[in-house]
């Protein structure tokens, strides 16, 4: 399985560059989930259906996804109590719902513990091929990313600890996570991808960021098209596409 | 540009890549050359690169004066710190206690709500000192724009006693935590098991360091939400396009009537040459949907702005009503 992460400042079309990787990855014949993490989601409105945190299947070999903290942390309680009841002793209890929705750092944990899951525990194995993450905007991409090593750091030994160093190693290390960071031309947008891309190295170490130019020769905008049918049409600007 | 002289505060709120800054930057600068005789505060919250170089400001200063217009540039974890050393001092606690929270000191620059309470603590401090006739907040850009229109009922969850006095009680390991009721001990056992007893005596101590800030948090929710309801305007910042507009929708959704003063809703980089049939189509969906509001499109701008002359040359290209 192959886990691309897509980020950038806001409005250099990380949505449209993201959907469109997922539609080449598709007709690729990849079973392709595409992936939002907002506690508003916005993909019901994007693409006019009912996306939730189940897959909804948009087209042949594509699904989408609106995940939310709680959502991610409910399936994860479920995975490491292996019981459903023992999980709804803790979260259909008011008190605790509030907790988990405002306890810092818990969510971003299990939204990324659930999207490197393939890779920590092979019985956790999913349904897809490709899992692509179309991200927050950069400050609150990186504010996610350094979760797990803050949380390890502050938490000591414990299931936690595990969970953010496991999830970090994934991360860092399997060949198949890729970063890309986006900027589309203009000149802040440009500056501002640097300033992510040094923090982000601080983060990750060694792995390589790709960066890409959104609004170029290589993907092109077509503004007069509604944004689906131009994500579509620049589906085809991935073939060959080279990650770092 | 006509604005109500009751409305002192002017909060510009949206998600990043919108235009935020530059739409607060020209309407404070515009509020000043119509009101020579005002003082008028620029305030940008997690300042961008954009505002410095608008106002040509050096990397180590966070103020500049033009004319009657000051441009203030905070960052959020200077307007948190002040925070908590002040709401400290009134508890007669040492602040370093707080600090010295590790879930407190490394995840709450972090926290999403850091970014809608550093607005709502700039906004009363700019409304408390009254030096002003006019303050202009650009605030950090937002996830979405429902977090901030949401953020009280956030910010009360986050800092709601309940949870306090929960994790004050078990912390007495006499009497109290024998009458904490059975359900609970059995969350926080399963709180443990997932996450680790360490990380359950930090929270603990984290929900305590929260507790020392509860009422003055509590204050500025109620200040700001008093400022916001009757002496602020609100506007909302989207770009002409799809995708942004669809944001713009749900966080118009999210929020219920009266909750606050919107009071524009402004579509930024409006190009009526250019925009296709299924943006328009949105426009209209919202004017639809949400009848009451009131848009304004302002026009798409030619020219990348980047310099203090380049905000002045557009200045009457770009209206507010």
């Amino acid at each position: 399985m192959a886990l691309y992460f897509l980020s950038g400042k806001g409005g250099v079309g990380k949505t449209h560059l993201s959907t469109s990787l997922s539609m080449h990855l598709a007709k690729a014949g990849r079973k392709t989930l595409l992936v939002e993490f907002s506690k508003f989601a916005q993909f019901s409105e994007y693409f006019t259906a009912e996306v939730g945190f189940e897959p909804f299947k948009l087209k042949e070999n594509l699904h989408v996804s609106s995940w939310t903290g709680l959502d991610c942390l409910d399936e994860y309680a479920a995975k490491i109590l292996r019981s459903k009841h023992a999980a709804n002793l803790f979260f259909k209890v008011p008190l605790m719902r509030k907790l988990s929705k405002v306890a810092p750092g818990l969510k971003e944990v299990a939204v990324l513990g659930k999207i490197t899951s393939d890779y920590r525990e092979s019985e956790f194995e999913t349904y897809f091929d490709d899992i692509v993450f179309d991200c927050p905007a950069s400050g609150h991409f990186l504010s996610m990313m350094r979760v797990p090593e803050s949380l390890r750091l502050t938490v000591g030994a414990g299931p936690m600890m595990r969970q953010c160093e496991s999830i970090m190693a994934a991360v860092m290390s399997h060949p198949e996570v890729y970063f890309a960071l986006i900027e589309d031309g203009a000149r802040f947008a440009e500056i501002e991808l640097k300033e992510t891309k040094a923090d982000l190295k601080k983060i990750l170490g060694e792995k390589k960021i790709t960066t890409i130019k959104n609004k170029s020769e290589a993907f092109p905008d077509s503004p007069s098209m509604s944004w689906l049918s131009s994500a579509e049409k620049m589906s085809d600007c991935w073939v060959g596409f080279k990650w770092k | 540009m006509e604005v109500d002289k009751l409305k002192r505060t002017h909060f510009f709120i949206g998600t990043g890549g919108v235009g935020k800054t530059t739409l607060a930057s020209i309407f404070a600068m515009k509020l000043a050359k119509e009101n020579p005789e005002s003082k008028i505060k620029l305030v940008t919250i997690d300042p961008s690169n954009r505002l410095r170089s608008f106002f040509n400001i050096d990397d180590n200063k966070n103020e500049i004066q033009v004319d009657n217009l000051q441009v203030n540039l905070n960052d959020r974890s200077a307007l948190l710190k002040d925070f908590v050393i002040r709401a400290a001092k009134r508890k007669k606690v040492d602040p370093e206690l707080i600090f010295s929270n590790k879930l407190f000191s490394t995840l709450m620059d972090g926290l999403a709500v850091s970014q809608e309470f550093s607005s709502l603590y700039e906004l009363c401090s700019s409304h408390k000192s009254g030096k002003f006739d006019f303050v202009v907040i650009d605030t950090p850009p937002l996830q979405n724009t429902s977090d901030f229109l949401k953020s009280s009922e956030i910010l009360e969850d986050f800092f709601s006693s309940t949870l306090a006095k929960f994790f004050l009680s078990q912390d007495k390991q006499g009497l109290l935590f024998k009458v904490v009721n059975s359900a609970r001990r059995t969350s926080l056992k399963v709180l443990a098991s997932l996450t680790g007893s360490d990380f359950v005596d930090e929270l603990a101590y984290f929900f305590k360091v929260v507790e020392v800030l509860r009422i003055d948090l509590l204050k500025i929710l109620n200040l700001s939400q008093d400022i916001l309801k009757n002496e602020a305007s609100v506007y909302t910042v989207c770009n002409a396009n799809e995708l942004s507009l669809c944001g713009l929708r749900v966080a118009l959704k999210n929020l219920s009537t009266n909750e606050l003063n919107l009071e524009k809703c402004i579509i930024n980089q409006f190009d009526p040459a250019k925009v296709n049939i299924r943006t328009q189509g949105k426009i209209n969906d919202l004017k639809k949907t949400f009848p009451d509001l009131e848009y304004v499109q302002v026009p798409y701008l030619k020219n990348e702005l980047s310099e203090y002359k380049d905000l002045v040359k557009c200045l009457d290209d770009v209206k507010f009503e």
